[in-house]
């Protein structure tokens, strides 16, 4: 168990949040760019940060222990490997530092590389391996260190996105069987679902909700939160005087008079489409609003178009 | 298959700029150099084909043999002192400071000034007599003089190399570190990695690069050295500080002895292309295994 108390991201951060990330679950960090991810890892993991807070790792407070006594690993978004290192080299090398026997260093060595399955590389240098072959390579070596926290910053945000699908389920699989708490950042909502056992979302270096995925997405407290599950916007309205917003996936498009639905009229302004999905760009009441439906389709710019929505949808804040 | 395009040559006419280039600026010289190489000539008009006959003596003349060992411990002594200095430098230097670019142009200052310029400046500043190094030097009670003294001169001339090219190291090997991005230092400090470990598992492996750079240029540049030690000491005391250019020149202008010296030109090119390659080579074929 991690425990997070008044943390502040940002050095001018009027008030610090509290968070626990529970052992064996994997925590999605949802956060846009520049919203304090990294931040937050580096101030768990101990390294040089502007954010500040107390840590504390099942009841033991970590304080100002530095970063290789701290029981905690580390994944970047970039592949970072010693690059003159062999691959077992490379596994082996948080072991070295902690002086751990030969014997067993080689056994672990084995263990890790076929779980990541990069076991026929051992010998090569990372360069020799594939974009994919590196970053498992890393995560191998946050793996060696043996530590109770695996924190992966963007781990796979420079993969092509096949491999990302491919790797995140492998990711699964490999830590859903372990106690360590995994912390995993992203800014992309389809991560949250697809990994996410609990999801933190920052906005501005600031917690803004966290759950699970499914309650989040279901009762977001703000219209940020809803915003950062939601692709590619949250379309707002005025409802007898309070503000409501509906995702794009829930306006649907024709005219339907069930009571209890809503009812819009959307001025188009723009298609997009990429084979799954349809992105359907236009104005309702002088805002920008997107609708996403199933399949290609476009419709004809210029033209109105009715739309409506269950109210069960409508997200009023 | 047959490509369906048809063939086009007149691509080569792009090329043609770049072969008169190189063609009167090394080929017809180097040939012209190759010709003189075989033949005696005792004036414009008096020539004997001579074969390899100036090559035999050139690799049997001791003071050649002599001056190429200075050249080559000259070489090896610089490369020694300056690559690692060098790389000490652009360690010290701060990344993202105010004063990062002052430094910057500090370091290029010795670049910039001309090479008899160089020597000159060292040659007052090291005589025994008047010169600051020279006097400091002979008041802690060491009688120092590298007019007079062959080991001085050696130390003088050296001194006076690093001086004057460590910055160009300094300044590759800055420019090298300062690629290096963050997360490799990052993850060192989580492995638990020393300063020592991360400059040879990190830094050193990513300054490769510019690192072999470096070397060629110091190596091929210290290999061709004339004007700093021809100012400084003129090749003395004796002949202990002359070397391959400076012998090279004495035999082709003071003597006007053509044919031997075209001879020890091709040598000391094959030399210097013969030094590099191997070097070259056997950093490549590292990458290979």
């Amino acid at each position: 168990m991690l425990e997070l108390t008044d943390v502040r991201l940002r050095a001018d951060a009027v008030e610090g949040f509290d968070h626990v990330f529970q052992a064996g679950e994997i925590s999605v960090v949802l956060g846009s760019n520049n919203a304090g991810k990294t931040d937050l890892c580096r101030l768990i993991a101990g390294l040089h940060t502007r954010a500040s807070g107390t840590i504390s790792v099942d009841d033991c407070k970590l304080g100002n222990l530095a970063p290789q006594h701290r029981p905690v690993g580390l994944v970047y978004q970039a592949f970072v490997n010693y690059p003159n290192l062999t691959v077992s080299e490379n596994i082996a090398s948080p072991m070295v530092a902690r002086r751990l026997p030969a014997v067993e260093r080689d056994r672990k060595v084995v263990e890790l590389a076929s779980m990541l399955q990069i076991a026929e590389f051992l010998d090569r240098l990372p360069h020799e391996l594939s974009g994919g072959q590196q970053q498992r390579l890393a995560i191998a070596r946050a793996l060696a260190k043996d530590a109770q926290i695996l924190l992966l910053d963007e781990p796979l945000a420079n993969l092509d996105f096949k491999l990302r699908e491919s790797l995140e389920n492998e990711l699964r699989d490999l830590f859903g069987k372990t106690s360590t708490v995994v912390i995993y950042t992203s800014s992309d909502p389809r991560d949250a679902f697809a990994l996410g056992d609990q999801i933190l979302l920052l906005k501005d270096g600031a917690k803004i909700q966290a759950g699970t995925p499914i309650d989040v997405y279901r009762f977001p407290e703000s219209f940020a939160a809803m915003e950062l599950l939601a692709e590619p916007i949250i379309n707002h309205f005025e409802s007898s005087g309070d503000s409501c917003a509906l995702r794009p996936e829930h306006v649907l498009i024709g005219n339907d008079d069930v009571p209890g639905n809503v009812d819009f009229k959307m001025l188009v302004t723009a298609n997009e489409t990429n084979g799954n999905d349809s992105f359907i760009h236009g104005e309702v009441g002088g805002r920008h609003w997107v609708v996403r439906c199933h399949g290609m389709r476009a419709i004809d710019v210029g033209t109105t178009i009715d739309l409506f929505a269950s109210a069960d949808d409508v997200v009023c804040i | 298959m047959r490509s369906l395009k048809p063939r086009d040559n007149r691509a080569w006419f792009g090329v043609l700029p770049v072969v008169l280039i190189v063609a009167f600026s090394a080929v017809i010289p180097l040939m012209t150099v190759v010709n003189y190489s075989v033949q005696d000539i005792l004036d414009f008009n008096t020539r004997f084909f001579v074969g390899f006959e100036w090559y035999r003596e050139t690799l049997n003349d001791p003071r050649f043999l002599s001056a190429f060992v200075r050249q080559v411990v000259f070489s090896g002594t610089i490369l020694l002192i300056e690559i690692p200095l060098g790389i000490a430098v652009a360690k010290g230097i701060p990344r993202n400071s105010k004063l990062t670019p002052f430094i910057l142009i500090l370091l290029a200052l010795p670049l910039l000034i001309p090479w008899n310029v160089v020597a000159t400046i060292w040659q007052i500043f090291a005589r025994p007599d008047i010169g600051l190094l020279g006097v400091g030097i002979n008041a802690l009670g060491i009688p120092y003089n590298y007019a007079t003294d062959p080991t001085h001169a050696w130390i003088t001339i050296v001194a006076m190399d690093v001086w004057h090219w460590t910055s160009l190291v300094a300044l590759l090997a800055f420019a090298g570190l300062t690629a290096i991005p963050r997360p490799f230092y990052q993850a060192a400090e989580i492995d638990g990695a020393n300063r020592w470990q991360i400059f040879r598992l990190i830094e050193l492996p990513r300054l490769r690069g510019v690192l072999i750079i470096a070397i060629l240029l110091r190596l091929m540049d210290s290999f061709m050295i004339y004007t700093e030690p021809f100012v400084l000491t003129g090749g003395g005391p004796g002949n202990a500080t002359t070397f391959l250019s400076q012998y090279l020149t004495t035999m082709a202008v003071g003597q006007f002895d053509l044919g031997p010296a075209a001879a020890f030109s091709v040598i000391y090119f094959l030399f210097i292309l013969l030094f590099c390659w191997l070097f070259y080579s056997s950093v490549v074929r590292n990458d290979d295994s």
